[in-house]
């Protein structure tokens, strides 16, 4: 299920060397376009949908999309990462938003 | 990016290692290890070699919603074990393994909470449990939060290092080398003792839903989990055990994703096109709800086969609040869930959730499948030991099962350690290893400079080799049609097991044709040659177990009772001579007296006592 | 949590003050149920002799582990609440009067109730924080000081005269500079010779310092205090001991190649350059009467330590041959100002003969294509040279073409004197200099004041031109790991730390780091000179609260490399981002950075808010009042909103102020958790862009906040639940009103639908 980036919000998490994605993703398939400075997707067919990278990115920049196989276009999924929290936002295709907040990490 | 690729294997940069415990895959088992050595001894060198990145690697990827066994109040060890025992139809299962591991369960699972991780409690403040051995918990972090545990005890970690091969010296293994990922050199590293945790073998099968283009992927267990440390185990002359129990579940239709957060977490009944209830209606004789886990897996394709699909859960009856609760599972576990839902725009309070089989899975965290190995989860190569998925005989480990294996394999280390001193290397073996490794790249590379075809052409099919995505296709619907995958109903016969050998032989003897152009596609060739490898053992077995033991997981269509005779463990081990698996039978030993074939009832919870 | 700890907290009414619109009491009350509290203690005067007796009793006594005061802004009394007997990082304080009771008079139940959130927060803080004890580093006694201009030699002389080490490094094979160049010099007016002499002696008689001419460097590595620097230095191939000047060495090499000193010079002996030699020839050797000449000494890379640096690297003129209206280069007579420095000099008979003498003020000056600004000493240098020549010969007509003359403070005397002496004056700058009859130069100019053209024809044009930062300074720059200005000065804060350049123990002096006149130059070395010293003590006492990396979550994408103004973060041996103790500036701008919240400040940690914003109740003064996260910055925003305090201005109380040291140090994934869990609006105050003291705080505070604005929008939650506004220190009107429209707004928007 591929991860897509927007090119506009993904500042190659400034190092220039391995942004979050590429450091995280388990597929070893998010990389830095070295032209652009920008992270892409090389094997859109490899990704598992673990969303590891689209929590770990600082500027919010990666989107998950369902496969047009499997269901339509529009809807979406955005989480949203608190020091010990999760914030989910969905939306179906009919506009429907949902929320999701959980804890994440035990109070210390 | 193809920064400084190596024209020639000399070219190709050494790293030498020395260090007492090699950890070969750092998931959750992986860090157990870590964790359990380095708290033991403090002083202790040890290595985790690691293909991804260890905050986010193996089947814990996404997070987790539950812990599948906790040993909860009135319950014990043994019930658990004899449950387990059930679950698998009797077996045989190695219950020595399954009883040690069941007596350090709860501490594993306990340190999880103290490390950080949410657990869901009930209003009693006690783990709140979802099945009998099931607690919930809030995992989305689970995986991170282990890494960060491994971390704090200073292991040496060497992320986006692939494992090839084991180092065998005599009968012994002393080491390991891999290649790494980003950087491009060799790792040869020497160790007193090693233990393979990397997990399960996902992509032997094709999935039901593979439409190629972009969901390839879309399957239940980590498609990264390639079955390497099985692989490696095999090259080597390890034995295998019950290679033929294949995990093959029941799962969320279309996406594969899990379906015991709603079967179990929701107590959502199994209904097929005719809104009969499967269970209920066809397997009451098996314990209809509690029948054994492979027949319930099995149900929904067996209902399609006899042409009463589609198959569903039944989510109908759910409140408004446990959607949200069902979906926040999904999000602590395979989060797309809940935007697959939300791209079809469907609410599972008013439509029920589509099932089907999924690909078939060789994960001993779940089946039996694995290394055969003794109390100290040593292997039959001494030196070497298994850890969560790896480690054969002992069905239903899971998340806390995997991390208390972890734990037993680094005792059964720590001892091994002490009783000895570093092996020797064979540097021919590591020379040949390194050839072995690096030529497909050497190949693709050279290819590309010979060729230098212009962009925006397909390169790869004006080449003269093999990608590996060529061979992972080929290969995994060969499995998907003659060795029981999900398109034939997980049913095979001989005939179609002798075709399948057949063709894998073939694909084997065109193993080297396959070519790289970077260090990502020299990750995926080797990942189809290890998947080639177990998928040879995994045929084998199926051919040996001229039975049908487990419905669904091992269906022989020329073979549908159980034969008694094969009540017993199905063992095979490669011959290093003369390149075949050779198979063994081994004895089922029962530990815990009683009907195998039936779960204990729990004590009455003390909350029903008052 | 451990809940082992033993807490105090101590509640003072500041003489009733607070209490005007706190109920003390019941907040005691409701305080002493709260999960680690020891003792609760109300006091009219808590700094007083008394209260602080009574705190330090209770220590000793109770074994208190942490100690909360609710009282003044933690600007006051911090001696006092420093000596407790308890480490001063486990001492929290509440800022109930300034930001509570005396902004929420008209409220007294409000009040109350936001008191007791911010002492619940405040709680938990000190639960969470860590105590800090002084390190000592080893640190160089000597000092290396880079330019031997006017700049430079006092630096020296000044840090050699308390008794330090001193290395002097030239790039050039003689001190003194610019000014060693020139004819005289302003104000005084007299001969730069006797000051750089004086100068000279004291830098020979001084055996502290020690002097590297023809030197550059090569690299500089190591911690502030502990600098370690390779210097490359050219042979002069005359020895200076020996030299008498007599000039025979110049007569009879064929190349050119001996470098004559042309005014004072130190060392006062020429220097041969090789690299124009003819192969073999060693004529000069064979002249020199006294056999001080070396033709086979080899260049030199030395070692040298010191615990501070000083740049003095000086300026260069302003080349007008671009501007190809002037004449420059092409017209024989169009010379510029340093030219005409040396004409003066020596050929005083040459100018006495001129008959019309025209200046040209602001050449390349206040010009976007040029230098775009006024480099200020220009107007100044014309006029001392027009007084020269009308001194010299009173019937010379002298003009100055300007557009504004600048002659701040008592330089004005000169501009009148050079205007009783007859200079004239015209408001117009010629527009193109023309080759005339007899080599001189035709123009016209329109005079503004007169409002009518002139036709003119001088004898000799002088172009004021300005000054710029030498040529060097930007590959200097990037060794030390310093920042430029836009106009490629090295970069300063000017007010506050005029000196200071982006890395700590490196200072700046000179024209450097501004255009600046002889004078100013002086003065900014013995600044520079000052500051330098405090890091030459032999040892650097520091408190580890700089920030520190988690390395269990930092996955090493660099960002705070990236982003730290200060250049003070490295991989260490692990590879992983550390900050340097005495490099870090404690501003936190790595803290608000890190993808993964992995970096805390010693007073300030991630965990410490994180588990703040857990306590505080979401709607403590009713259902349906917003609930305000503010993040105030230490240096602006937070003394603003003191201010507001002790003026009485008035905001609602649904406002919770945080003091963070930069705007620029809140994270991402601190407002998140926020949001996440129900506080209704977050609200970053900051220095305005171009005052933060941090450089980028502000703006990166600012991009932050909008990826998490551009975020909440694509939740569809409103973007405006998180605002950032930039608050002077001397606005608390504009901070009070901001957190009043801020309460407002959200009141219009509704509460956060995030809300548990």
């Amino acid at each position: 299920m591929p991860p897509y980036v927007v090119k506009d919000k993904c500042d190659g998490c400034k190092g220039k060397e391995e942004p979050l994605c590429e450091q995280i993703c388990i597929g070893d398939l998010m990389t830095l376009d070295p032209g652009t400075g920008k992270a892409y997707c090389r094997s859109l067919r490899d990704c598992w949908d673990c969303m590891s990278c689209t929590k770990i990115c600082p500027k919010g920049a990666i989107e998950q999309r369902i496969p047009y196989q499997l269901g339509y276009h529009g809807a979406k999924l955005i989480p949203m990462i608190g020091t010990d929290s999760i914030t989910w936002t969905c939306v179906d295709i009919n506009g429907k938003v949902e929320r999701f907040t959980y804890r994440t990490r035990n109070k210390r | 990016m193809k920064k400084n690729l190596p024209k020639t294997v000399k070219e190709v940069e050494e790293v030498r290692i020395e260090t007492d415990l090699l950890i070969i895959g750092g998931g959750n088992s992986g860090c157990f290890v870590a964790i359990e050595a380095k708290e033991k001894n403090p002083d202790l060198d040890v290595t985790i070699m690691e293909k991804a990145h260890i905050d986010r690697s193996g089947a814990l990827a996404a997070g987790m919603d539950a812990i599948n066994t906790y040993i909860g109040e009135g319950e014990t060890p043994e019930t658990l074990v004899a449950w387990s025992r059930a679950q698998v139809g009797g077996g045989p299962l190695r219950e020595d393994l399954a009883l040690s591991n069941a007596k350090i369960l709860n501490e594993c699972v306990e340190s999880l909470e103290k490390w950080g991780v949410p657990f869901k409690k009930d209003e009693k403040e006690r783990y709140k449990r979802r099945g009998r051995f099931d607690i919930s918990i809030h995992g989305e972090q689970l995986k991170p939060i282990i890494a960060e545990k491994t971390k704090s005890l200073n292991p040496r970690i060497l992320n986006r290092v692939a494992a090839t091969n084991l180092i065998r010296s005599g009968d012994r293994i002393t080491g390991a080398v891999g290649f790494g990922i980003r950087d491009g050199k060799f790792y040869i590293i020497k160790a007193k003792a090693t233990v393979v945790s990397t997990g399960g073998a996902a992509g032997l099968y094709r999935s039901a839903t593979n439409d190629g283009a972009t969901s390839h992927h879309q399957m239940w267990m980590c498609p990264f989990n390639v079955g390497t440390g099985y692989a490696m185990g095999v090259r080597a002359g390890a034995e295998f055990t019950l290679m033929e129990q294949r995990w093959c579940a029941a799962r969320v239709k279309d996406f594969t994703g899990p379906v015991d957060t709603i079967s179990v977490g929701y107590k959502a009944k199994m209904i097929n096109s005719k809104g009969e209830m499967i269970l209920q209606e066809r397997y009451a004789h098996l314990g209809g709800d509690t029948a054994p886990r492979y027949i319930r897996a099995n149900a929904p394709m067996n209902e399609w086969s006899e042409g009463r699909g589609p198959t569903f859960v039944d989510t109908r009856h759910l409140s408004p609040e446990q959607v949200k609760d069902l979906k926040i599972d999904y999000l602590n576990e395979r989060p797309t869930y809940v935007l697959f839902l939300a791209a079809r725009g469907q609410d599972p309070a008013k439509e029920p959730l589509e099932i089907y089989g999924s690909d078939p899975y060789i994960v001993g965290g779940h089946t039996g499948s694995g290394y055969w190995v003794d109390i100290d989860r040593m292997s039959t190569l001494p030196g070497l030991f298994a850890a969560g998925e790896c480690a054969g005989g002992m069905p239903n480990k899971f998340v806390g099962g995997c991390a208390a294996e972890g734990v037993l394999a680094a005792r059964g280390a720590l001892k091994y350690i002490a009783s000895v001193k570093h092996g020797n290397l064979d540097e021919n073996q590591i020379a040949s290893e390194k050839e072995r490794v690096f030529s497909p790249l050497l190949k693709g590379l050279s290819m590309e400079a010979k060729y230098n075809i212009p962009a925006g052409q397909d390169q790869r099919w004006q080449y003269d080799g093999v990608t590996p995505e060529e061979m992972e296709e080929r290969f995994q619907r060969l499995m998907d049609e003659y060795a029981a995958g999900v398109g034939q109903f997980f049913k095979c016969n001989e005939e179609q097991l002798n075709y399948a050998l057949k063709h894998i032989k073939m694909l084997k003897d065109q193993v080297g044709r396959l070519f790289a152009t970077d260090l990502h596609e020299l990750v995926l060739v080797h990942d189809v040659i290890d998947r080639l490898d177990v998928a040879e053992v995994v045929v084998m077995h199926l051919r040996e177990r001229r039975e049908s033991r487990w419905p669904g997981w091992q269906t022989r269509t020329d073979y549908p009772g159980v034969d008694q005779d094969l009540d017993c463990f199905i063992n095979s081990r490669k011959d290093l001579e003369t390149g075949e698996i050779g198979m063994l039978k081994r004895p089922y030993e029962q530990v815990l007296p009683g009907d195998r074939t039936k779960a204990p009832s729990p004590l009455p919870l003390s909350a029903e006592k008052s | 949590m451990d809940d082992s700890l033993k807490i105090g907290i101590y509640l003072c009414t500041c003489g009733g003050e607070v209490e005007q619109a706190v109920d003390a009491g019941l907040l005691a009350k409701e305080a002493s149920g709260w999960p680690g509290v020891t003792v609760i203690h109300k006091d009219a005067s808590l700094c007083s002799t008394d209260g602080i007796r009574k705190i330090r009793g209770d220590v000793e006594k109770l074994g208190l582990d942490r100690v909360v005061i609710a009282a003044c802004s933690p600007f006051f009394k911090v001696e006092e609440f420093s000596g407790l007997g308890i480490n001063k990082y486990l001492v929290g304080r509440v800022n109930l009067r300034e930001q509570c009771s005396r902004v929420h008079r008209n409220n007294p139940e409000h009040a109350t109730k936001k008191a007791k959130t911010m002492l619940r927060g405040s709680l938990e803080m000190a639960r969470h924080s860590q105590p800090l004890q002084p390190l000592q580093l080893p640190a160089l006694k000597s000092a290396l000081v880079l330019g031997g201009g006017v700049a430079g030699i006092n630096a020296s002389i000044d840090i050699a005269e308390t008794g330090h080490e001193v290395f002097l490094i030239e790039k050039s094979p003689f001190l003194g500079g610019r000014v060693a160049g020139l004819h005289r010099y302003f104000p005084r007016m007299c001969p730069p010779s006797c000051g750089l002499e004086l100068m000279f002696s004291k830098l020979k008689d001084n055996p502290a310092i020690h002097i590297l001419t023809s030197s550059e460097i090569d690299s500089i590595s190591g911690p502030p205090g502990n600098f370690e620097i390779m210097v490359r230095t050219c042979p002069r191939h005359i020895d200076a001991e020996r030299c008498v000047l007599c000039g025979k060495c110049l007569e009879v090499c064929p190349q050119n190649a001996v470098i004559y000193p042309e005014g004072p010079s130190f060392p006062n002996a020429p220097a041969i350059n090789r690299k124009l030699c003819i192969e073999g020839c060693d004529k000069c050797a064979g002249a020199c009467p006294v056999h001080a000449i070396a033709l086979d000494e080899e260049e030199k890379v030395s070692n040298s330590k010191a615990g501070a640096l000083i740049l003095a690297t000086g300026w260069e003129p302003f080349d007008p041959t671009p501007l190809a209206e002037l004449g420059y280069g092409r017209l024989e007579n169009v010379v510029t100002g340093l030219e005409f420095e040396k004409i003066a000099g020596k050929h005083g008979a040459f100018l006495r003969g001129l008959k019309r003498i025209a200046f040209i003020q602001c050449v390349g000056s206040r010009d976007e294509r040029h230098l775009s600004y006024c480099s200020g000493v220009c107007c100044m240098v014309s006029i001392k040279q027009a007084i020269l020549l009308k001194e010299m010969e009173q019937d010379t007509e002298v003009y100055i073409f300007y557009n504004d003359i600048r002659t701040p403070g008592e330089y004005e005397d000169l501009y009148r004197k050079a205007r009783q002496a007859g200079v004239i004056f015209v408001k117009g700058i010629p527009s193109e200099l023309k080759p005339g009859d007899a080599n001189k130069i035709n123009f016209s100019v329109f005079d503004t004041v007169a409002g009518e053209r002139l036709e003119l024809s001088a004898d000799l044009v002088v172009l004021a031109t300005g000054m710029r930062p030498s040529s060097g300074i930007a590959e200097l720059g990037g060794k030390i790991g310093i920042a430029l200005n836009k106009n490629s000065f090295v970069e300063s804060h000017l007010q506050c730390y005029p000196q200071d350049t982006r890395r700590a123990a490196v200072f700046s002096a000179g024209c450097c780091k501004a255009p600046m006149d002889v004078s100013r130059s002086i003065e900014s070395a013995g600044a520079a000179a000052v500051k330098a010293l405090q890091f030459l003590t032999g040892g650097i006492e520091v408190v580890p609260d700089h920030s520190a990396v988690n390395t269990l979550k930092c996955d090493v994408c660099k960002r705070c490399i990236e982003e730290c103004p200060f250049k003070a973060y490295a991989l260490d041996e692990k590879g992983f981002p550390k900050a340097d103790i005495l490099k870090c500036r404690r501003c936190g701008i790595c803290m608000g950075g890190c993808p993964l919240a992995a970096v805390s400040l010693g007073e300030l940690s991630i965990v410490q808010l994180s588990e703040m914003i857990d306590v505080f109740d979401r709607s403590y003064l009713d259902e349906d009042e917003p609930v305000i996260l503010g993040f105030l910055c230490r240096n602006d925003a937070y003394r603003a909103a003191d201010d507001a305090g002790l003026r009485g201005i008035q905001y609602p109380p649904n406002f919770l102020g945080i003091m963070v040291p930069c705007a620029g140090a809140v994270n991402g994934a601190i407002v998140a958790k926020a949001i996440s869990t129900g506080i209704d609006g977050i609200l970053i105050a900051g220095c305005p862009d171009s005052q933060c003291h941090y450089i980028q705080g502000s703006a990166l505070a600012k991009t932050r906040l909008d990826d998490i604005s551009n975020k909440l929008r694509e939740m569809y939650l409103e973007p405006e639940r998180v605002r950032f506004v930039a608050v002077s220190r001397d606005e608390p009107e504009k901070f009070a009103r901001a957190v009043t429209e801020y309460v407002s707004e959200l009141k219009l928007l509704g509460r956060n639908p995030l809300r548990l």
